[in-house]
């Protein structure tokens, strides 16, 4: 009796906005469970001092916090800094905070978006699936792939930011709320210049019939709503404003071909050619995201989440494949969508496996300075994926086509 | 608003005779655009200090990167022959004209070969096309410009036999081989600035190797041994492979058609170069444009193009950098593993799969 109770309960399912959102006490339980280690996993890391931090942080935010911390801190000069207004307002704000060490406070600052990024997904999957328990294996699975967990708890960096927004942003695609989800990817663009490895995919979009070419003003529009804070600081608009043309140029990275990831530099050499291969290479992969582009969007066919989300990966994968000066972190966003992927295609278990090993090969070798895999094995790997991407979406667009 | 624009972009117009839509000549021309825009960022590199080079070196540059995209068109012109599919007569252009290997290639290297390269491709065109003769003569001026077209003469061998060409148009090749080897066995007597170049460049070699970082056998069994014995051995070798390709060819009593020429064609270009001696980095370029015409045609082996080229480049950037990044007896494993693969293609039709999941559910 007390047992068919027990087991009552725990199968018990609950609805939410008209019955909507089903879930049974299990899937409350996981969540829970998950959460928990997902935290204990970050508390565990908490102390890890990054070189990063050492380099560039601990003095952007003291030379913030001298300048008076806030908005007032954003009338600082820099030497060198290549964030733009969000992100420096936050560290401006953690700068005078009075409580936990400044390590402390951006790793939560990150660990926060670790969870926006988490529910993101969770929303996506269950979108897909309505099954709140891939949903919520979904969340858990982010929150303990290697790569986001020491993204942030670890290194402290904040890449899961700018991604998050993106997640937000594929989700109000699917849910065909276009002008919320440009507005999502103009906040991520607002926070990082990455954002636009994801770009050439809106752009399929947009070819599809899915947004407007209105709605891409939300690009600049939400760019220019970012730099506020540290234009009432005083800042000038141009300068504010040219942050990301200062990264484009890649002046800061031009010591190796590719910092770490395992892309085609790899094969041919990361430490010859610098300037030349450099700028050759935005060439070569602004033709391959053409010739991709044109193949997407010549052909007639029907457009669905499983091409959507098959040409994101591929047309992701193509840009930090082909771009020079590509750093070890480049390629979350593909490593968010793959884990997209395991639970919208469940038979491709392999691609989001393989994709964040490839990823967390360069986080080994920065974080433990331990480079025991050739890392042109990893591109090999690498390379079989986007075979594969590309083998998927070719199939995919020949079944749904419409002539 | 927006779904007429994008209708726009992709209605076909009738232009003349073609029917053709905007996006189209938008990848035509920001192809040629992204393709020069490469070529310009590496152009001021030169792989040879020599004077005589460096003064020749700009203008050869430029004519390889003209003949780069009559290369794009030519392959363009030939998939469109072989599938009878616009769009991918369209990409074909649009990735021969991007391809690292040949932007390196007329840029980098500035040794002109995409100019051998297009009559090659222009010879196994003509031929799909019924013109033999014609064909055979391109292939004798391609022979006169290098000797890497050398691999193609089975197919021309086979083409004699099925009656496609006529015996006095193999004067154009032998006539091409003579005058080439003429020219620049003398020491540059006569001076064209693709033998120049070709001649300094050999001067810069300096010992001789049975393979300078081509990923073929002699890198499995160390390029550096016995080079006068393994030559005679492997040259002999070479010779009785092309003789068994035709003798097989013929036996099967099937015509050769556009798709055997095309596939036998990269089979020799691929094959060849790996068992003959005194390969270079650069004698890959024609199966690299080759297997990208190839794969436009049998879109499943899509990878032997890809894997191809990386594998070229990873030899060329071995030559760059004075050394390889991964050592080339791994690579010349990857390329017999391409070689067997379109062996058992060419022989038995059989197309070998790369990819994780083969079905769409």
């Amino acid at each position: 009796m007390m047992d068919d109770k027990v087991r009552g309960m725990l199968t018990h399912t609950f609805y939410l906005k008209k019955r909507e959102i089903a879930f049974t006490t299990l899937d409350v339980i996981l969540f829970f469970a998950l959460t928990a280690v997902a935290l204990i996993a970050r508390y565990a890391l908490r102390n890890v001092v990054a070189g990063d931090y050492k380099m560039f942080f601990e003095p952007w935010v003291a030379t913030l916090r001298e300048a008076g911390g806030g908005i007032k801190g954003l009338a600082a000069e820099f030497e060198y800094v290549d964030y733009t207004t969000p992100y420096l307002t936050i560290l401006s704000f953690i700068s005078i905070c009075p409580f936990l060490n400044t390590l402390l406070l951006m790793k939560l600052v990150s660990i926060f978006f670790d969870f926006v990024a988490a529910f993101a997904i969770m929303a996506i999957v269950y979108n897909q699936t309505k099954s709140m328990t891939k949903a919520v294996l979904g969340y858990g699975t982010l929150l303990l792939v290697p790569t986001i967990l020491t993204n942030g708890a670890m290194w402290a960096q904040c890449d899961i930011i700018f991604t998050s927004f993106i997640l937000w942003s594929l989700y109000f695609m699917l849910k065909d709320r276009p002008a919320m989800s440009m507005m999502f990817y103009g906040i991520s663009f607002a926070f990082k210049l990455q954002t636009l490895f994801i770009a050439p995919l809106y752009l399929i979009l947009w070819m599809k019939g899915k947004i407007k070419l209105k709605h891409f003003l939300f690009l600049p529009l939400m760019y220019v709503v970012g730099m506020i804070p540290a234009l009432i600081a005083g800042q000038s608009f141009w300068e504010l404003i040219s942050v990301y043309f200062f990264q484009a140029n890649g002046l800061m990275d031009i010591y190796a071909l590719s910092h770490k990831f395992p892309n085609i530099y790899q094969l041919i050499g990361t430490d010859t050619f610098l300037f030349e291969y450099a700028d050759a290479g935005i060439w070569i992969t602004l033709g391959a995201l053409m010739i991709l582009l044109y193949v997407f969007a010549r052909k007639r066919y029907t457009f669905n989440t499983k091409l959507m989300l098959r040409m994101g990966m591929l047309l992701t994968m193509t840009v930090v494949f082909f771009l020079p000066h590509m750093h070890e972190r480049y390629a979350v966003l593909v490593d968010v969508l793959a884990i997209i992927y395991l639970f919208v295609e469940p038979e491709k278990f392999y691609i989001p496996l393989l994709t964040i090993l490839c990823s967390f090969a360069g986080y080994t070798i920065y974080l433990a300075q331990n480079n025991i895999v050739p890392m042109y094995l990893y591109t090999i790997v690498f390379m079989l994926l986007m075979f594969d991407h590309a083998v998927s979406c070719m199939r995919l667009m020949k079944q749904n086509a419409l002539e | 608003m927006d779904k007429k624009i994008t209708d726009f972009i992709v209605t076909e117009l009738k232009i003349g005779k073609w029917r053709l839509a905007p996006i189209d000549l938008l990848l035509l021309i920001f192809a040629a655009v992204f393709g020069a825009m490469a070529r310009s960022c590496v152009y001021s590199y030169t792989c040879m200090e020599a004077a005589s080079y460096v003064e020749i070196s700009g203008a050869l540059k430029i004519a390889t990167a003209c003949f780069d995209v009559l290369l794009a068109v030519v392959s363009a012109v030939y998939v469109w022959e072989l599938t009878g599919h616009k769009i991918k007569a369209f990409l074909a252009y649009a990735v021969v004209i991007m391809l690292p290997v040949l932007s390196a290639g007329s840029a980098m290297w500035g040794m002109g070969d995409s100019i051998f390269v297009f009559f090659a491709v222009l010879s196994l065109l003509l031929l799909t096309k019924g013109k033999g003769t014609a064909a055979v003569i391109c292939y004798g001026v391609s022979l006169f410009l290098s000797r890497y077209t050398f691999f193609l003469l089975p197919i021309y061998a086979i083409a004699f036999m099925q009656k496609k060409t006529k015996l006095v148009a193999f004067l154009a090749p032998i006539c091409g081989a003579w005058f080439r080897n003429g020219l620049c066995a003398n020491d540059g007597k006569l001076s064209f600035p693709i033998f120049e170049a070709e001649r300094l460049m050999s001067l810069t070699r300096g010992e001789s190797l049975l393979s300078y970082n081509r990923p073929n056998f002699f890198q499995i069994i160390g390029p550096d041994k016995f080079v006068t014995e393994y030559t005679l051995v492997f040259k002999s070798l070479t010779a009785v492979i092309m003789l068994i390709v035709v003798v097989l060819v013929l036996q099967k009593q099937e015509e050769i058609g556009a798709e055997k020429v095309i596939s036998l064609s990269l089979l020799l270009a691929m094959l060849l170069p790996f068992v003959m001696p005194q390969m270079d980095e650069r004698c890959g370029l024609l199966a690299d444009i080759l297997a990208v015409i190839f794969v436009m045609k049998f879109t499943d082996m899509y990878y032997v193009a890809v894997i191809h080229v990386i594998l070229s480049y990873i030899a060329y950037s071995a030559y760059f950098r004075g050394e390889p990044v991964i050592p080339l007896c791994y690579v010349a494993f990857v390329m017999l593993f391409l070689i067997v693969i379109m062996l058992r293609f060419v022989m038995g039709g059989k197309k070998f799969f790369i990819g994780f999941t083969k079905k769409e559910k």
